[in-house]
């Protein structure tokens, strides 16, 4: 008979994972690994280095596993190792993340483009532009889909910090993209 | 209601956060008379649908063969304990007075009225050098050194069986599937090949120089393997299914892990595109993964010239290839350099690696052919 085949959830692949199958963890990684890999990208603006990430990040989940006790989400723990795994490789030196200045951005218009390619890199530096803490609850929020409260928790701060980082973010983004919003007003 | 209010309450909404509805109509129709509210909306909307950064298979390759190396670290650190267990056992039995005390050839002992147990002499020269002796076991060794010889030949002999014991342990934990499978024991490292035809066994010429094939080779119980189309899969995580679509795409004959009678058990395609396959079987539908190597980024995936149909089989090579009657891989295969572990690999006779590689027995437990006593055969999975 035909079937349509469905993943199991997250916390049943971690379950599974637990008990030595490989394959549930490798499940894992093919769910989220563009999510990890994103924030790399955007972290450091350079693939090598979101590369480097990525594999580091999935490591450290594969290696803590264990005593992950599903208090919190996956993706909400995710989140953090991979925000952890950048901060500790940019403390160490290991890659850098070159600063992009705003001003350089503005006149960029995404309405003057055409195309998935072009757009994303437009967005994607402007990202970067972007401050550390509002990209991050940007991050949080869009990549990771965590609610505002589960992304405070990661980042340290209110709920509503986190709101008014990902308003300001949006703000910023939009503006810095040509949309007509002035940032500020 | 002002615009950055208004903007608020709708980037709020659009992340799934509780807004009042009537407080929520009041800003959009804000925004539709605002010109900035209506571009801030346009923004949103663009931002949102942009594509994000998307990880390229490479990475996700790289990321796989990173874990699975840091899978084989780990069981190795769990190998180099319980050899610690070994060691700190061993060490016990040697610390009592008398262990060591073994008669020289010059010296015969004295006749005994009644013959002594077997004695622990020491740790054997493949373990490492033994940890510092904790000063509860020299109090015990004191302690020891008072009683009378009966008592303490009898506590020897306990102490030699209890070493004895946990060493048969170690052995039955490593080779009955559990979860150390595939993990190999000191004690595995001396077994001699095991297997189906096509094994290690080069006679005279086994102590020569292999590429990759090891002395004394590391052989395991097989993994639990199906084959489905001559690919060898490894059960993963089990799905839930619901009644529509994926249509079968063949059979595997397995008895799964039941001991039962060998089975068609129906196959589908997968939900993930990485070459892996769903069987159904007694536990619902489970995903199998293809077992891969990979080598400049390709991935090559075992190929069983045999039927394995129970869990425990190790894959052969292929009938159309001779076994190899040297460590070098000839006739049948040349050597061909090295995968993404440092595994040396052969290419068939005059064919490109493009068409698939050969891998000698001997490889390390955390080797994907690592305990198979064949030589074994990838094929190509992109």
């Amino acid at each position: 008979m035909p079937r349509k085949i469905v993943a199991q959830s997250d916390a049943e692949l971690i379950v599974a994972a637990n008990r030595g199958e490989m394959g549930a963890f490798e499940t894992l990684v093919h769910a989220h690994a563009n999510a990890v890999y994103a924030h790399a990208y955007r972290f450091f603006g350079d693939p090598q280095a979101a590369q480097d990430a990525t594999q580091e990040v999935w490591v450290n989940v594969y290696n803590s596993l264990s005593g992950f006790e599903s208090r919190s989400a996956f993706t909400t723990w995710l989140f953090r190792v991979t925000r952890n795994v950048c901060l500790d490789m940019l403390r160490s030196g290991r890659r850098v993340a070159p600063p992009v200045d705003p001003i350089t951005l503005h006149g960029i218009a995404a309405s003057d483009t055409s195309g998935d390619a072009v757009a994303r890199v437009d967005l994607e530096t402007a990202l970067r532009a972007l401050s550390p803490e509002d990209r991050d609850a940007f991050n949080a929020v869009a990549l990771f889909g965590l609610p505002y409260a589960e992304a405070a928790s990661v980042l340290g701060v209110p709920a509503g910090t986190v709101k008014s980082r990902v308003f300001r973010a949006r703000r910023a983004l939009v503006a810095l993209l040509g949309f007509g919003a002035k940032e500020g007003a | 209601m002002d615009c950055l209010e208004a903007q608020a309450l709708i980037s709020a909404a659009h992340d799934g956060e509780k807004v009042e509805p009537k407080i929520l109509a009041d800003a959009v129709a804000h925004c539709d008379e605002c010109e900035d509210c209506r571009a801030f909306r346009a923004g949103l909307a663009y931002v949102d649908a942009a594509p994000t950064p998307v990880a390229p298979p490479a990475v996700i390759d790289a990321t796989l063969a990173a874990i699975a190396a840091a899978a084989a670290e780990r069981a190795s650190a769990e190998r180099f304990e319980a050899m610690q267990r070994e060691v700190e056992l061993l060490v016990a039995a040697d610390a009592l007075p008398g262990a060591a005390e073994t008669p020289s050839p010059e010296q015969p002992a004295p006749a005994e009225a009644t013959p002594r147990p077997p004695v622990v002499t020491g740790r054997p020269e493949w373990m490492p050098a033994a940890p510092a002796r904790p000063e509860w076991l020299t109090g015990i060794a004191n302690w020891f050194g008072t009683l009378n010889d009966s008592v303490k030949w009898a506590g020897i002999g306990a102490a030699g069986a209890l070493a004895a014991t946990a060493l048969i342990a170690l052995i039955v934990v490593g080779t009955s599937g559990g979860p150390n499978a595939g993990v190999s024991t000191t004690a595995e490292r001396d077994m001699s090949s095991q297997g189906t035809g096509g094994g290690l066994s080069y006679g005279t010429s086994a102590g020569a120089a292999a590429p990759s094939a090891a002395a004394n080779p590391v052989v395991t119980t097989a993994p639990d393997y199906v084959v489905f189309e001559s690919r060898v899969y490894t059960p993963g995580a089990l799905l839930a299914d619901s009644s529509t679509a994926t249509p079968t795409i063949g059979t595997v004959k397995t008895a799964f892990a039941t001991g039962g009678g060998v089975q068609d058990a129906a196959v589908y395609g997968s939900p993930i595109k990485d070459g892996s396959i769903v069987i159904s079987g007694p536990d619902g539908f489970r995903l199998y993964s293809p077992v891969v190597r990979r080598l400049s980024s390709k991935r090559y995936q075992l190929i069983a010239g045999n039927a394995v149909e129970r869990f425990g089989t190790w894959p052969t090579l292929p009938t159309r290839f001779a076994t190899p009657q040297s460590p070098d891989g000839s006739p049948t295969f040349a050597a061909a350099g090295k995968d993404s572990l440092g595994v040396d690999v052969f290419a068939a006779a005059g064919q490109p690696l493009a068409t698939g590689l050969a891998v000698a027995p001997g490889t390390s437990a955390s080797d994907p052919a690592g305990g198979n006593p064949n030589w074994t055969w990838w094929e190509p999975i992109d």
